[in-house]
């Protein structure tokens, strides 16, 4: 039998060689690289026609052309792109001066002979201007907002910086919404962002090292780090995996994610993400590194550990006790969340001996005249949940009242009286809802669980479930993130990062990073920092 | 690619074999279950058969689940099943002729053991109780005055089922401790004992108000398998002094004058037996001890100080001793090792005890047995001095 189940899929895996090889064919007849010519001439028409074709008839590129001087001699050109530019550093800055005050000044000879300099140190009064002469630089300046000046006579060009586009401005992140902390969230804009995490950690050493990912979207990619802090061998690997990324497009930092993660296929992330400042601050700051993407609020963090899931930028800000019965109740909601449904499944199934016995009676009067079994009862609950919750995120607002009278009608009183479910599943499906929540950053992986782990017990009962655990155990300890184990400081087990494990302890006996991540600079505060009365010698004075 | 592909096509085969050997068969959904409250077990007309009891709760009822609620309070809560067979698991297999439900035994409360089928030997049907995986180790078991099936078909006033009933009522017998709680456990290994004679309450119908109810009057004790005796309730706590079981309940002294009584409630106690051998005579101790508070007293003395103490505390241990020997009394009576001297003997002394084996019952009448309690009077409740308080 099995000779001939491979035979079979040897014959399907020719086929398909064979066509990946045409498809590779297709695409080279196909892709025709529009050749640049590398270098800009001296002729003001030759060049404007060049940019001309590069740039095409596209109706948001605008070719201005002018002339200027005090005889109106001088020929020039600027190109830009509408709806990425700022209209008054257009009209005001760069074409006002060649206007009006190019007569007043004398300085025709000179601007003859081509001197572009004369013009970028004295006419334009913007900050970041630059000469160049390779037309590929001039269209990705283009491209990205920035204004293209050509003039007559000169076989260089200026890039002046014009960038300007209507964004989003910083507001409260709809993610990760605290009580207590700084409401502002990361925006689409990359140099907002910089300046978000600038704000939060004024220090020369907070490096930001930017570079362009994606054939034909040229994305701003950047890398944030804190010298000194941060293990160097970290951004080497990080530059190493973003530089192996040969792709057309990046369109949100999750396609960066995906590139560059350690276990693409675990269930568990393997890089964290953020829309808050704050958080992401404090990761840099706990020697971790973090990757801006250009159009996206969410950042990267990495290496991410499993207890980063149960940690939340809350902890930090409120008080120590508070805290950690937060922190643990997140634990319990994990293993509620997972287990939940299942639970409820082989106890009604397998072991009822397990059940109290008026318990019993009241599961056993709920699942009276209930047409299935308990796994599929429980199955068909917890993916109507999925639909519910799936439903809810995508339906546009004003139908998004009418999605919860509708489930409430379905997971609730009206499906138990309908007799399909079983009173006490309801709860239990609700519990399990609502406690996925609780930890948000693997909502995801705890759906994909718990049904993973409902099949399990509902075909082999209490020893399903076994399995399953000791299955993700020995997975998610297997896991490295970015060269750190993904269960640290649990496994390997470090015992003085258990400060911010289950019980997040005071802040002032954090005076270490993680051992894990921060090695490279473990000091983080002196560790004398107990709040305490003044000493009876300072109480004299 | 290709180690991938191989790599599937074994997991696949993996999967297709696998699917062959699962099949979910210890799998019971709660609907396809009846649920066992109580057995009862009584001795059939017919030579060795037995006649069995099972009370199955009807789930609907009990949690009024059913429509028609008016229905529901008139309704029994339980359905008693009987069937006669050769061996108990005869009987559990012959109840599928009766009930379209496979039994659940595992959350069963009671067994109970008809009378006549006590007096006549009990040990062919504990086995099955024991062997058995469902059935509990901490479920309770009796002996009813009447038949076993008598007492399941009294129908309780507050809880759902008689089985549920029964076994409720005797965990609270640690309120008075004048009942043992004897779960299948200890019944069992005092019924593997050679010497330790097996003991159980007696559970009996009793009418009031021209309702039938269900009470604990006494402890049966067993010789072997068979009964061959009760114990009255002094007795009973006198042998609950001796093996470590009494948690709770009353002990009545005579106040200093002789004339009143006062009441003390019994908080915790410990007990040991200590056998010790001497010039070839065996001298039992049974060590006692014991805490307890004032709870009430009927004259108007103030019992509330030290010397009051005193003498109450030694009223208590004599009481206490004559409990002890009330039932060691009976013990011998009976001929019946009830506090399980001979298994204690058996742990001090394992040698010696090969040459007393064969003749214990003789040996049991002539053993020494002394009683050492030690009270203390510890509290006297909310008020010290009582109401009517005389100089």
């Amino acid at each position: 039998m099995k000779v001939e189940v491979s035979i079979v899929f040897r014959y399907l895996y020719k086929k398909l060689r064979f066509m990946n090889l045409k498809s590779e064919k297709f695409n080279d007849e196909t892709v025709e690289e529009k050749s640049l010519q590398p270098e800009l001439s001296i002729s003001l028409k030759e060049n404007f026609n060049i940019l001309k074709n590069i740039l095409g008839s596209s109706n948001d590129i605008i070719y201005r052309e002018f002339s200027f001087g005090a005889k109106m001699q001088i020929n020039a050109a600027i190109i830009f792109l509408e709806g990425m530019t700022e209209k008054a550093v257009i009209n005001e800055i760069i074409i006002k001066p060649f206007m009006y005050d190019s007569k007043l000044c004398n300085l025709e000879s000179e601007l003859e002979i081509g001197n572009l300099s004369i013009i970028k140190n004295s006419m334009l009064s913007v900050g970041n201007v630059k000469e160049t002469v390779s037309i590929n630089e001039l269209i990705d300046g283009c491209l990205s907002g920035d204004t293209i000046f050509l003039m007559d006579g000169c076989s260089e060009a200026l890039i002046i910086h014009s960038k300007g586009w209507e964004t989003r401005g910083v507001e409260e992140p709809k993610t990760e919404a605290v009580v207590r902390g700084p409401r502002e969230g990361f925006c689409e804009t990359m140099a907002t962002n910089m300046t978000l995490l600038r704000r939060k950690i004024k220090n020369p050493n907070l490096t930001f090292q930017t570079m362009q990912i994606g054939t034909q979207t040229k994305t701003s990619v950047s890398i944030v780090y804190l010298k000194g802090v941060v293990n160097p061998k970290l951004i080497k690997e990080i530059n190493e995996r973003l530089n192996r990324i040969n792709t057309d497009a990046i369109l949100e930092s999750g396609y960066i994610e995906q590139f560059i993660e350690d276990a693409p296929y675990s269930l568990f992330p393997t890089i964290g993400n953020s829309e808050k400042p704050d958080t992401a601050a404090a990761k840099i700051l706990e020697g971790r590194a973090a990757i801006l993407v250009d159009g996206t609020p969410f950042v990267l963090t990495m290496p991410m550990l499993f207890i980063e899931g149960f940690q939340s930028a809350e902890d930090y800000y409120s008080r120590t006790f508070f805290s950690s019965l937060l922190r643990i109740l997140r634990f319990c909601c994990f293993t509620i969340s997972v287990l939940a449904p299942t639970t409820y499944v082989i106890l009604s199934t397998f072991h009822q001996e397990l059940i109290p016995t008026t318990l019993l009676f009241t599961m056993a009067a709920g699942r009276e005249g209930v047409p299935f079994p308990a796994v599929m009862e429980a199955g068909l609950m917890v993916i109507t949940f999925e639909i519910l919750r799936e439903a809810g995120v995508r339906l546009p607002r004003p139908v998004g009242q009418a999605v919860s009278i509708v489930g409430a009608l379905v997971i609730g009183e009206a499906a138990v009286s309908a007799g399909l479910v079983g009173g006490l599943l309801v709860i239990v499906v609700s519990l399990t809802a609502v406690s996925s929540f609780v930890v948000p950053v693997f909502t995801d992986v705890i759906a994909i669980l718990r049904i993973i782990f409902l099949i399990l017990g509902g075909s082999l009962g209490i020893f399903g479930v076994g399995i399953g655990l000791l299955g993700v155990l020995i997975h998610i300890v297997s896991l490295r993130s970015f060269g750190t184990p993904y269960l640290a400081p649990l496994a390997p087990l470090s015992a003085e990062d258990l400060k911010d494990t289950f019980i997040r302890t005071h802040l002032w006996r954090m005076s270490t990073r993680p051992r894990t991540i921060g090695w490279h600079n473990l000091k983080r505060q002196e560790s004398n920092l107990k709040p305490q009365p003044p000493s009876e010698e300072e109480n004299k004075d | 690619m290709k180690k991938y592909i191989n790599a599937l096509s074994k997991i696949i085969i993996c999967i297709l074999v696998a699917l062959n050997l699962t099949s979910c068969w210890s799998a019971h959904e709660l609907n396809k279950l009846a649920i066992v409250m109580g057995v009862g077990i009584d001795k059939a007309k017919e030579i060795d058969e037995v006649q069995m009891t099972v009370q199955v709760a009807k789930v609907l009822e009990i949690k009024g689940f059913s429509k028609n609620t008016s229905a529901s309070g008139a309704n029994k809560s339980y359905l008693n099943l009987h069937e006669k067979a050769k061996s108990i698991s005869d009987a559990v297999k012959a109840f599928n002729r009766k009930i379209n439900r496979s039994l659940l035994f595992s959350h069963n409360q009671v067994i109970i053991l008809g009378k006549d089928m006590a007096e006549a030997g009990i040990e062919k049907s504990m086995d099955f109780f024991l062997r058995y995986r469902e059935t509990r180790l901490l479920v309770w078991v009796l002996v009813s005055n009447g038949t076993a099936s008598e007492i399941l078909d009294v129908k309780p006033e507050i809880e759902t089922t008689p089985g549920r009933n029964i076994g409720e009522l005797i965990k609270n017998q640690k309120n008075t401790s004048q009942i043992p709680a004897v779960d299948l456990r200890d019944f069992a290994s005092r019924l593997m004992s050679k010497t330790t004679a097996p003991i159980a309450p007696i559970i009996e119908v009793s009418k009031e108000d021209n309702k039938k109810i269900a009470y604990l009057s006494e402890t049966a004790v067993f010789k072997k398998d068979k009964m061959i005796g009760t114990l009255n309730k002094t007795e009973t706590r006198g042998l609950l002094w001796g093996i470590n079981k009494v948690k709770g309940g009353v002990i009545v002294v005579s106040t200093l004058d002789n004339k009143d009584k006062v009441n003390l409630e019994i908080t915790s106690s410990k007990s040991k037996i200590i056998p010790q051998i001497k010039d070839d005579e065996i001298y039992i101790k049974i060590d006692i001890k014991e805490d307890g508070d004032l709870s009430e007293q009927t004259s108007s003395e103030d019992l509330a100080n030290p010397k009051a103490f005193a003498i109450l505390q030694k009223s208590e241990e004599d009481v206490i001793k004559k409990e002890v020997m009330a039932a060691l009394k009976k013990a011998r009576e009976l001929n019946a090792d009830i506090f399980g001297f001979g298994d204690a003997i058996y742990q001090h002394y394992p040698k010696q005890w090969l040459k007393m084996e064969k003749n214990w019952d003789e040996i049991f009448q002539n053993i020494h047995v002394d009683v050492s309690v030690d009270a203390k009077l510890k509290r006297t409740g909310r008020i010290t001095k009582p109401i009517m308080f005389k100089d």
